[in-house]
């Protein structure tokens, strides 16, 4: 999982008592620099939308009105493209490592369990994070708790495999508990690992690119 | 014979009457009025709150209100269509209409923000709600319109659009898949309320069911009901439809602030008007305590001539109560002509209103009075001027014939 850079493949499969959807994307992620870049791939009315997170600002580009939006700190909470993953989960992937304090749980001969609880000041919307981890450094869960407490949803990492030299779980199951018969699936189809990406992913000029092209 | 007796005594001396009369009188009539004053503005409030656009009553989808979905939807089914009939045949529904909102983001040329995009159908707006008449730049929606939208005119400034331009509106439909379109700003609303003008855009009701694959659907009906049938229709409604799929929530359990607010403000005045209820007993007292004083040695001269005290305790407590009728009456008739004067004529308080209250307080109040407010601040005055009259009939029912002949 930690790498500088990767390239990599989603499938994301969103369940409700209602309906069902699978969205794929392309997403490109630089960590040194905070900044991705998102292209949706399928649906065919969805195709061809793209996400840049670049300077702590999250731009979403529409090809049907040929128009990019920026996304404001109000809609963060939000969930993204419908599913249980919010626009939050993908500007602050990297900023728990900072904003939070971190401390052991427990430890047995399989797994840590890990408590990050937010810093005073952090600007964070979770109050509690647990994470429980392999010895071997491969993520197994993330439980997410709101300022109050309460135990708001389950991330669950599943299906080790190795991809591009790595182990790493390429399913992630999110799970909100106060929805039931809601969940989220997001599968890694392909993956590479630190690869240099050109800056030019990252600008505003390829999310407008990323509709025309396609 | 006591209440002839009583009688002549009153009309005896009319002028002395006449001021015990006129300190009741005065002092229900100023009661009434605060009250009208009171009730005006408190009424005026929830009937602006109701009418601009939440509406009396809506019906939801169950749990709609606490959880919005567009999956929590409704549909017009005929087990709807007919409980709203039976109630809109009973003439207690003024109006109703169909609504369908959900969260969207709204961008501008640079800006974006997240706010309420609200699908309305202007012919049934019109007669339901008076939200088209707070748009003061531009228009309000019409039949026909294609995308358009209207903005509250702090989410317009905030966006930096002006009319004629285009607003985009992102959100997901039914089935969680991205919808985003172009709207053409037409009307800027600005009503003072903040929720209002800063977080809402209002659609046409057709072009924003095709927008989130939303045909048919709906997430409420909102009702117009007036205030005296509020309860029963509720309960109507409830009875009829199913928890399960609908739920009816009056305009005060949405938005339960104002009603609060309302009760509260009952609560000081309730203090306030018996702190001025004790001033007018005290200004009856005082009066109907002098008469009495004055007319001890006639009370002497009465008792030398054989008349009880019994007969006299009674004689002044029937003047007593004759008295505070009189004074209710005029009282009642003072007040209530005041109130009627200022309810059509209005009190205007513009110059000390700041502009942000005018959605809720109209800045000329136009004064009424609950009845059950007027009955008890009648019954009130009625029970001081009586309660004032227990001071002298017991002075009255303990003086000694020759002391009192003497008495100066």
């Amino acid at each position: 999982m930690r790498s500088n850079t990767s390239t990599a493949r989603y499938n994301m499969q969103i369940q409700t008592p209602d309906w069902q959807r699978t969205i794929r994307f392309d997403a490109w992620d630089e960590r040194i620099e905070k900044r991705f870049f998102i292209r949706v791939l399928a649906p065919r009315k969805e195709k061809g939308t793209a996400w840049l997170k670049s300077d702590k600002n999250l731009w979403m580009y529409l090809p049907k009105l040929e128009r990019d939006i920026r996304i404001p700190a109000s809609m963060m909470l939000s969930s993204w493209m419908g599913s249980d993953f919010t626009n939050d989960d993908l500007v602050k992937m990297d900023s728990v490592v900072a904003d939070y304090n971190h401390r052991i749980l427990s430890q047995d001969e399989n797994s840590i369990t890990i408590e990050s609880t937010a810093k005073p000041d952090a600007p964070v919307v979770w109050g509690k994070i647990i994470h429980v981890v392999s010895n071997a450094g491969i993520p197994l869960s993330d439980d997410y708790y709101d300022e109050h407490g309460a135990h708001i949803r389950h991330l669950a990492f599943k299906e080790v495999q190795m991809m591009d030299g790595r182990r790493i779980p390429t399913l992630w199951v999110m799970q909100p508990l106060n929805d039931v018969g809601k969940k989220t699936l997001l599968k890694l189809e392909k993956a590479t690992f630190d690869k240099s990406i050109p800056a030019s992913v990252f600008t505003r000029a390829n999310l407008r690119r990323a509709g025309k092209n396609r | 014979m006591i209440f002839s007796l009583a009688w002549r005594n009153i009309i005896r001396n009319w002028h002395r009457s006449f001021v015990t009369i006129a300190a009741v009188a005065t002092g229900l009539g100023a009661l009434i009025f605060l009250w009208g004053f009171n009730d005006g503005v408190h009424n005026a409030m929830m009937r602006n709150l109701q009418q601009v656009i939440v509406g009396s009553i809506q019906i939801h989808h169950t749990d709609y209100f606490k959880k919005s979905s567009l999956s929590r939807n409704m549909q017009v089914t005929p087990e709807l269509q007919k409980t709203l009939a039976n109630v809109q045949d009973s003439g207690k529904i003024k109006a109703l209409s169909w609504r369908l909102d959900t969260f969207a983001l709204a961008a501008g040329d640079d800006v974006s923000e997240g706010l309420v995009l609200l699908g309305m159908d202007a012919k049934a707006e019109a007669k339901t709600t008076r939200i088209a008449q707070k748009v003061d730049q531009g228009r309000f929606l019409q039949t026909g319109d294609g995308a358009v939208c209207v903005l509250g005119a702090t989410a317009a400034r905030n966006l930096g659009v002006g009319l004629g331009d285009n607003v985009i509106f992102l959100t997901q439909d039914r089935f969680g898949a991205l919808a985003a379109d172009k709207f053409k700003l037409i009307g800027i609303i600005s009503s003072g309320e903040m929720g209002i003008d800063r977080g809402l855009a209002i659609v046409p009701l057709d072009v924003l069911q095709n927008m989130l694959e939303m045909q048919g659907r709906y997430t409420r009906v909102v009702l117009q009901i007036e205030p005296e049938n509020l309860e029963a229709v509720t309960t109507s409604l409830r009875a009829s439809l199913n928890h399960k799929d609908y739920e009816v929530l009056r305009w005060y359990d949405m938005y339960p602030m104002m009603k609060q607010w309302v009760d509260l403000e009952n609560a000081f005045y309730y203090i306030f008007l018996g702190v001025v209820l004790l001033i007018v007993a005290a200004g009856i007292m005082n009066t109907v305590l002098m008469s009495m004083l004055e007319r001890v040695r006639e009370f002497g001269v009465m008792m030398a001539l054989g008349c009880s005290r019994r007969i006299l305790a009674s004689m002044v407590i029937v003047e007593s109560v004759i008295l505070g009728a009189l004074g209710v009456l005029l009282g009642l008739t003072v007040g209530l002509t005041l109130v009627a004067w200022f309810h059509s004529v209005g009190i205007d308080l513009s110059a000390q209103m700041d502009t942000v209250a005018r959605f809720y307080v109209d800045p000329i109040v136009y004064t009424e009075i609950d009845s059950n407010h007027l009955w008890q601040t009648a019954g009130s005055v009625m029970a001081a001027a009586i309660v004032a009259a227990f001071v002298p009939i017991w002075r009255v029912a303990k003086l000694q014939p020759v002391e009192a002949i003497h008495h100066v």
